[in-house]
């Protein structure tokens, strides 16, 4: 599966509750959800693109050069 | 959650609404064959993370059940596959005997988690021990490396009272963020390994990693650390903070001995996970990370190594094509109605092959 890369968050968001003047956890609510599961192809961390070698970044962290 | 929109929505493969929370952690059997583990429960994906079985429990060769919070799953040799999950002493009976309890638990399966043998005990008694989750590293010797984190203190905040104390407020309402809340404890972190594939651990020999904000001794909690392999046997360690960015150390002998942890140059506002994959990704970034923006947690995990072949995902026609629009067309092939809160496979969202894609909405 080199093709693609899973990704797991929390995600919890609050709500009006619809009766009570507080917010509530979305989670608690019928379907509610707390967590997304992001299956991303590997061209998404390249802008759409094939994945390419870039050469800045070997040398982003190396000492200056005067 | 976050207000910042997902970048590109459209070319999401799949997306998933689960209930997993901060507990998920994943592996690669064979092929596009994944196992997901999060608790006691377990997920299978026969097409590369798609779509996912309804959750089924595992149990030992002594009959208990294998799992827990604090999960993490890795591929040993062969038909290995090991799960780290958190245990509690079955002789504490109060809930500061339990939470003192905590410690980190091995299961062993020789057949991609048909089977699974008793646990094995990680962390020695006597101190609370946690860890983040999906963070249990092979590395390229066989040596599996686990980061842990301890914590010590008082379990309520300020004026006695008991957290959660951290929040914000919205709609000019108090709320509880969700997560840690804060952190009233003085925590460190350190790491087991074990070059036996699981059966005994060690930890690393130069104690705990702990945050000193300066040498008159005030310290920052540090917790949820998270390892990847730079180089054979470099390895590179970050943790959460709470100063604002993560922190990270280096060790040069696989896990045995680390330098102080220093803060990466990065603005990060606290936790990260990651997982690195091809050889390419780490000529190019060093290591992919990708991770979410907190309050989310994130965990990824890259399958595969070196290669890449043409994809076996198919992208499925009839589906809605927002991530975020929540009911699917009307003839498409629809999971259940009312799912099981806790089963993937029926809040699955696989988005269609469309050109056009949907306008980005915040994730």
């Amino acid at each position: 599966m080199p093709d693609r890369v899973l990704i797991a968050h929390t995600y919890s968001r609050y709500e009006p509750d619809p009766t009570r003047a507080q917010l509530v956890l979305s989670r608690i609510r019928e379907g509610g959800f707390n967590q997304k599961l992001k299956v991303l192809p590997l061209t998404w961390f390249y802008g759409g693109k094939e994945p390419a070698d870039n050469p800045f970044l070997s040398q982003a962290y190396e000492p200056a050069k005067p | 959650m976050s207000h910042v929109p997902m970048t590109r929505p459209e070319e999401l493969l799949a997306l998933h609404h689960t209930s997993y929370f901060h507990d998920s952690s994943f592996a690669q059997l064979d092929g596009n064959r994944l196992l997901h583990a999060s608790g006691d429960g377990f997920n299978l994906s026969e097409d590369g993370g798609l779509t996912w079985s309804a959750e089924f429990p595992g149990h030992d060769t002594a009959g208990n059940q294998v799992g827990s919070s604090c999960t993490s799953l890795v591929r040993l040799s062969g038909q290995g596959l090991g799960l780290v999950g958190l245990g509690i002493d079955p002789a504490a009976t109060t809930p500061e005997e339990k939470s003192s309890s905590n410690h980190l638990v091995f299961w062993r399966s020789d057949d991609l988690g048909q089977t699974w043998q008793p646990p094995v005990r990680i962390t020695p008694p006597g101190m609370a021990h946690h860890a983040y989750q999906n963070v249990l590293l092979r590395t390229a010797s066989g040596r599996l490396v686990l980061e842990i984190y301890i914590f010590l203190g008082q379990p309520y905040g300020p004026d006695n009272r008991t957290i959660p104390i951290w929040g914000k407020l919205v709609e000019n309402q108090w709320v509880s963020t969700a997560a840690h809340f804060y952190d009233p404890h003085f925590s460190a972190v350190s790491v087991f390994y074990s070059d036996d594939e699981g059966r005994t651990w060690q930890r690393n020999r130069d104690a705990e990693l702990m945050i000193l904000r300066d040498w008159s001794t005030h310290f920052s909690y540090v917790s949820e650390p998270s390892v990847a392999e730079v180089a054979p046997k470099r390895l590179l360690l970050f943790m959460r903070t709470g100063l604002g960015r993560v922190f990270q150390a280096w060790s040069n002998d696989e896990g045995e001995t680390w330098t102080r942890p220093q803060p990466r140059s990065a603005v990060c506002p606290r936790a990260i996970c990651w997982r690195y994959g091809t050889r390419r990704a780490r000529r190019t970034s060093g290591a992919a990370t990708p991770a979410s923006p907190r309050p989310s947690a994130a965990t990824a995990v890259r399958c595969g190594s070196s290669s890449r072949t043409s994809s076996p995902c198919t992208r499925r026609p009839g589906w809605s094509q927002d991530p975020c629009v929540r009911s699917p067309r009307p003839n498409s092939t629809l999971p259940p109605a009312s799912p099981p809160p806790s089963a993937m496979v029926n809040t699955s969202r696989p988005l269609p092959n469309t050109a056009a894609g949907p306008t980005p909405r915040s994730s």
